[in-house]
């Protein structure tokens, strides 16, 4: 391929209008009409795709009297090739030899043979070098012939899919089994059979100059609050970037504070899930090419609320759900707790657990600060290398690395057993969270947190959580605050921030998530 | 906030990391006291130019696994109680603890010349709790603490557990540094504290002493705790043994677990004050010899209560005879009554000759709610 | 809000301050002292009533001119430095004593301060959020207070009611009105709210939330420790706490001081509105400047953790301090209103 310059960085262009976004433009393809001659048309495009093996050019003479020369191109791979002979190259190179087609002009050709003869759904004609061009990349059949301006660009995709199953990151007692995959049509056909609403809107737009990747965006219209709408549309519009492989991509593209250790998106892999996101009045982000969705603005609390939560007991969810915060605070602060306790504050422990634990920290030769972060940043290891393997081999190295480096080191002084409960402890709570982002959050606000309590005992803990707090506080996802409705307190949201209240309870959206139509059911 | 001034300050956190850790204390380096025992200097000695006052003994738990001995026991003298610390540093090269001291004992002259000294001394400190237990020892309370308890870990854990816990099986006050600190300031108030004493290689506790704010007036023992307890309406749960006699014979003898109740009502007539002090026992029978059917003889129960009641009040009325005539403080704890209702009048005398004026009745009311298995 | 600002640490001095004069009535001579920071807040909202869609800095500017207006803020917002300061100090102070004795006081400020910067340079929204959030988290550990009178309290010791004479609780109300005080950052701060008809109801019923807790802090510490006792603790709530252990907190005191070290809420609120005034005073744009504004600001109140050398003048400075909050918490609206009915005519409201 030629080289393509690179739109000079600037400052950031003006939103532009949804329907055409500004950056499909960005490839330097010259934007000059197409001439009528195959043979000009070929020569003009040869350039752009004559170092793309896969593409075929399939020249052949259209059934008329007599025959016109014509030329399908395409790529290998991507295009049905069974509708291909079936549907197109048969009708047009057999089945045209009726009524004199050869008679009309080439540029009505066109649209006669795609109105009488070729039974595909969809097609459309392109009269412009730099759209044929594209066209070809994003999979499209193009039909060229002699004598017409004009190209029958056909769409006739086939890919090869990937079946639908259940999310393994995903997975609940009850409820859907169905996962995302990683097109982007046959997502939004599963939210669509979820949501029949005619509101639901369905919006596409194309993001990345070289990769093209299509992001579908998703709402109800009368719920969705449209200065949120608009506000996303803006950001993914605003998008700069030459390739966009995966919604996480997007996701840091558009986020509010790229510093932050949170997530300020739920992500999702399951349809039910999203389709209950859009009913809150969020807009659904579906990236084609991943199965992982996104839905914004999120909160704090989502993160600690899993789809299942809505199809078990109220009294059982709300008891797991005051244990997954339980787990957070725990995952963030208990290392560095016992950090603080032991090095400052020993007279907050138990006098008749203090004796047994000074003793085992007897025989260890390192500070306790730094044998629990060594502690700490073995666990993680260990986790990381866990995730890193496949499957069995994955949780294999968990035992090893746990269990039996766990033991090593306190027999071998390193640790000491206190420690090892401890470190292992917030370990295990990590993994209670339901989302992999808050998780990997309290994994890494850990270490600060135990650096601070070494340097300034309780005190510096207490601080270092006052910060955490205000961070949160200050955090804004799309211009939601983050952790409404903690702070700013909105009660009518508790029921289903810290406990789940029951289904019936809840007669209106939540206040936290801007929205239009405030009702979600009568009473 | 720009990105600047948050690096800026992110920098200067950084720099105070690096500096920090001023008070990082590895609890293993630690000698973590649990019982320290103070008396008076007897041996005479100088510190820093100044003649020694007192001597500290303090016992902490051996945290070195190695090590053969369980407990550390180290003995220090100095012109103040804090300033004796000054001798461990050339005996123990550990950082020493007291915010975990769980005992604090005293010995019997430096009780006898006024412990408020040294209290001060353990209040100063913020981070030593006001919830430990304090007690007295007969003779020299340095010697006391070097007993090793047989079948004990340490003598800290079994002087707090006893201490703490007394009242769940005998009338005896328990007595913190907070309940001692408040009684012998606070204006009426007078506190006691446990007496222990070494016997045979064991510790026990031996009776009670009787301050008057804080120092030591006089002694009593076992016998009379249990009236004082009562009178001073220390809440406990106590074994009340029972003999019941007819025509000079014992028919029978029982014993009743009963917790007991305080309450105290004061007139006033002119100058003569009259307290009415009414102790209500509440509890379960829990043995009786005899064959008697309580079931069948309903009348058996209320005279095993009036037999209690009045042994307790005959008791009650000795202790309050002795305490008027010969200890002439207010070691019952009932002179705040008469403050509540009349603390302008009362201010000045209260704390010299109030006590021994008034008239004090007492009344026992004794009540068994269950009898047990057997009927 | 308003109760963050005013629930410093002070409170933990407040009985003992209450009953130096008024012994066992020292929970009344609290209810009676709350009725300045009522009467303050009434002001400023008479006030605020009076320019409508003005703030601060304009009004004053309206009703004195150009100079002397500023002037006059400029000394309210050299005040509400001022303090913040006394405010870190005080908390240094409990963290040192309780929790770290061995940090350099000047450290232990640092690290407040900075604290309370982050927390201020987030902007007076969050500072808003932050309270509030403070406010529901710190509720329970309030209530701690309440633990030790399960086993402790001693009733004769409030006994008898009234019995220390009117004078004594006079006097006493007014020690305990000037540790209700910091209400003239309301002065500033009302004109930032937007639902002004709220303000009152909020203000009253926080200033009654205040009231209501110091009184019952009074009352436990009172019964706990006993009038006598209460002079002979520089903090007596703690003392009240550390009279007894319990099964599962054993060190309810401790537990308390480590929670409360951080809840330095009237630190970053009076920096943050400092912060506003002085962006405004000086018309730099907000958006840029009002951190650098903070920065200064903040070293300025760092500077002034300086002054008291030992624990005793940090008592003496910040008690000498507070004799400052009637006068300006109830001299400034007053000042104004008096200008405000001079001019009255003169100046048409804007």
């Amino acid at each position: 391929m030629r080289k393509i310059p690179r739109q000079p960085a600037g400052p950031p262009p003006a939103p532009a209008p949804a329907e055409k976004p500004k950056n499909l433009q960005n490839i330097s393809i010259p934007d000059i009409l197409l001439p009528e001659s195959l043979a000009g048309k070929q020569s003009l495009l040869k350039p752009h795709i004559e170092n793309s093996h896969d593409i075929i050019n399939r020249p052949f003479f259209l059934g008329v009297r007599p025959p016109v020369e014509a030329a399908a191109i395409y790529i290998n791979g991507v295009i049905d090739i069974d509708t291909f002979n079936d549907s197109i190259l048969r009708p047009l190179m057999v089945y045209a030899e009726d009524d004199g087609s050869g008679d009309r002009p080439g540029q009505e050709l066109a649209e006669y043979l795609a109105r009488t003869l070729l039974t595909v759904a969809q097609f459309r004609k392109i009269d412009r070098l730099a759209d044929l061009v594209r066209d070809i990349y994003d999979g499209m059949l193009m039909i060229m012939l002699e004598g017409s301006a004009e190209v029958l660009s056909i769409d006739i995709h086939k890919t090869l899919l990937r079946a639908i199953e259940e999310p393994a990151a995903e997975r609940g007692l009850r409820g859907s089994r169905e996962g995302f995959i990683e097109n982007l049509d046959v997502n939004i056909s599963m939210v669509r059979r979820r949501l029949r609403d005619p509101k639901l809107v369905v919006r596409k737009m194309v993001v990345g100059q070289r990769t093209r990747t299509q992001v579908g965006i998703l709402y109800v219209e009368d719920i969705a609050d449209p200065n949120i709408v608009k506000d996303i549309e803006t950001r993914i519009n605003t998008i700069q970037t030459d390739g966009v492989v995966a919604s996480g991509i997007i996701e840091q593209f558009i986020q509010d504070r790229p510093w932050s250790v949170f997530y300020q998106y739920r992500v999702t892999e399951k349809p039910d899930k999203a389709v209950m996101q859009i009913l809150e009045g969020r807009v659904l982000i579906i990236v084609d090419g991943t199965p992982t969705t996104f839905s914004a603005p999120s909160l704090f609390v989502e993160f600690f609320q899993s789809p299942g939560d809505y199809y078990e007991r109220t009294p059982i969810t709300s008891f797991v759900r005051i244990l997954r915060y339980l787990a957070f605070i725990l995952a963030v602060s208990i290392s560095a707790l016992y950090v603080a306790l032991i090095n400052f504050q020993p007279e907050l422990i138990p006098p008749d657990l203090l004796v047994p634990i000074a003793r085992f920290r007897n025989q260890v030769p390192f500070p306790v600060a730094v044998e629990v972060l060594l502690l700490e940043i073995m666990m993680q290891l260990v986790i990381e290398a866990g995730f890193q393997l496949p499957g069995n081999v994955g949780q294999t190295v968990g035992v090893v690395g746990g269990i039996i480096m766990g033991q090593a080191a306190i027999t071998a002084r390193f640790a000491s057993p206190a420690a090892v409960i401890v470190v292992a402890f917030s370990a295990m709570c990590t993994f209670v969270l339901p989302s992999p982002g808050m998780a990997l959050a309290s994994r890494l606000l850990r270490l600060p947190m135990i650096l601070v309590s070494a340097t300034f005992g309780i005190f510096g803990f207490f601080l270092m959580w006052l910060l955490m707090l205000t961070h949160l506080t200050s955090l804004t996802s799309i211009g939601v605050p983050y952790l409404s409705p903690l702070a700013p307190t909105r009660y009518s949201d508790l029921k289903d921030g810290i406990i789940r209240s029951f289904l019936t309870a809840m007669n209106k959206r939540p206040v936290s998530i801007p929205s239009q139509d405030k009702v979600r059911q009568a009473n | 906030m720009s990105k600047k001034t948050s690096l800026v300050l992110m920098t200067l956190l950084f720099m105070l990391f690096a500096a920090g850790c001023w008070d990082a204390r590895d609890i293993s380096k630690g000698s973590v006291v649990f019982v320290a025992a103070i008396d008076l200097n007897q041996e005479g000695g100088i510190q820093f130019g100044e003649p020694v006052k007192y001597d500290a003994t303090i016992l902490m738990p051996n945290l070195y696994p190695e090590s053969a001995n369980k407990v550390r026991i180290e003995k220090v003298s100095g012109t103040s109680l804090s300033g004796s610390r000054d001798q461990r540093a050339y005996i123990n090269p550990d950082i020493i603890l007291v915010r975990m001291m769980r005992v604090f004992l005293v010995g019997e002259s430096l009780a006898a010349s006024g412990i408020a000294p040294v209290i001060d001394s353990l209040c100063r400190n913020p981070l030593i709790d006001n919830s430990l237990n304090m007690a007295m020892t007969t003779g020299r309370s340095g010697e006391l603490i070097t007993v090793q308890p047989q079948d004990f870990p340490e003598l800290g854990l079994y002087l707090k557990v006893m201490l703490n816990t007394i009242n769940e099986k005998s009338f005896f006050p328990v007595v913190t540094l907070h309940v001692f600190r408040t009684q012998s300031t606070t204006m009426g108030r007078n506190p006691v504290l446990p007496i222990l004493k070494a016997d045979n290689g064991e510790v026990r506790i031996s009776g009670l002493g009787i301050f008057k704010k804080d120092q030591l007036i006089n002694r009593i023992g076992l016998d009379e705790s249990r009236p004082l307890a009562l009178l001073r309406g220390c809440k406990g749960r106590a074994y009340i043994p029972y003999v019941i006699t007819r025509e000079g014979e014992s028919v029978d003898r029982g014993t009743v677990f009963a917790s007991n109740e305080r309450k105290v009502k004061v007139e006033r007539q002119g100058d003569q004050y009259t307290f009415t002090i009414t102790i209500t026992l509440k509890g379960d029978l829990i043995e009786h010899e005899n064959r008697v059917q309580l079931l069948q003889e309903s009348d058996y129960l209320p005279m095993v209560e009036e037999q209690i009641a009045s042994k307790i009040e005959d008791e009650c009325q000795a202790f309050i005879e002795r305490m008027q005539g010969e200890f002439k403080v207010d070691c019952i704890d009932i002179n705040k009554y008469a403050l509540a209702k009349w603390r302008n009048e009362l201010k000045d005398s209260i704390d010299g000759g109030f006590i021994e004026k008034v008239k004090i009745n007492v009344d026992v009311k004794v009540n068994i709610r269950n009898t047990g298995d057997l009927t | 809000m308003i109760i963050g600002t005013m629930l410093g640490v002070n409170f933990l001095a407040l009985p003992r301050i209450a009953s130096a004069s008024s012994q066992q009535d020292a929970w009344i001579a609290v209810i009676t002292g709350s009725f300045l920071p009522l009467l303050v807040l009434l002001l400023i909202e008479r006030l605020g009533r009076r320019f409508p869609g003005q703030d601060f800095i304009e009004m004053s500017q309206a009703l004195f001119g150009k100079v002397m207006g500023s002037l006059l803020a400029a000394i309210l917002g050299i005040h509400m430095l001022c303090v913040a300061a006394t405010v870190i100090i005080r908390f240094a102070y409990l963290d040192t004593v309780y929790l770290l004795p061995e940090t350099p006081r000047s450290v232990i400020c640092l690290l407040i301060l900075l604290g309370a910067l982050y927390v201020a340079g987030k902007g007076a929204r969050v500072v808003a959020r932050v309270n509030e959030l403070m406010f529901y988290l710190y509720l329970p550990v309030l209530l701690l207070f309440a633990l030790p009178l399960l086993k402790a309290a001693e009733y004769t010791y409030l006994m008898p009611v009234g019995g220390s004479g009117l004078g004594n609780i006079a006097r006493s109300s007014w020690d305990a009105c000037l540790y209700f005080g910091r209400m003239e950052f309301l002065m500033v701060a009302y004109f930032m709210v937007i639902r002004k008809d709220e303000v009152v109801k909020a203000g009253v019923s926080a200033v009654t939330f205040v009231a209501l807790l110091y009184m019952m802090l009074t009352i436990a510490c009172l019964l706990v420790v006993g009038p006598e006792n209460l002079q002979n603790q520089v903090l007596p709530l703690i003392g009240e706490l550390k009279a007894n252990g319990f099964q599962f907190v054993d060190r309810t005191d401790l537990l308390f001081v480590a929670v409360w070290s951080v809840a330095f809420r009237p630190v970053f609120n009076m920096l943050c509105m400092c912060g506003f005034s002085f962006t405004r005073l000086l018309n730099l744009p907000e958006k840029r400047h009002y951190f650098l504004v903070l920065f200064i600001i903040g070293t300025a109140a760092y500077l002034l953790t300086f002054v008291p050398r030992s624990a005793v003048e940090i008592v003496i400075y910040t008690d000498w301090y507070g004799y400052t909050y009637p006068v300006m918490g109830l001299g400034y609206p007053l000042l104004y209103h008096l200008a405000a009915a001079v001019r009255g005519r003169k100046v048409p409201n804007v």
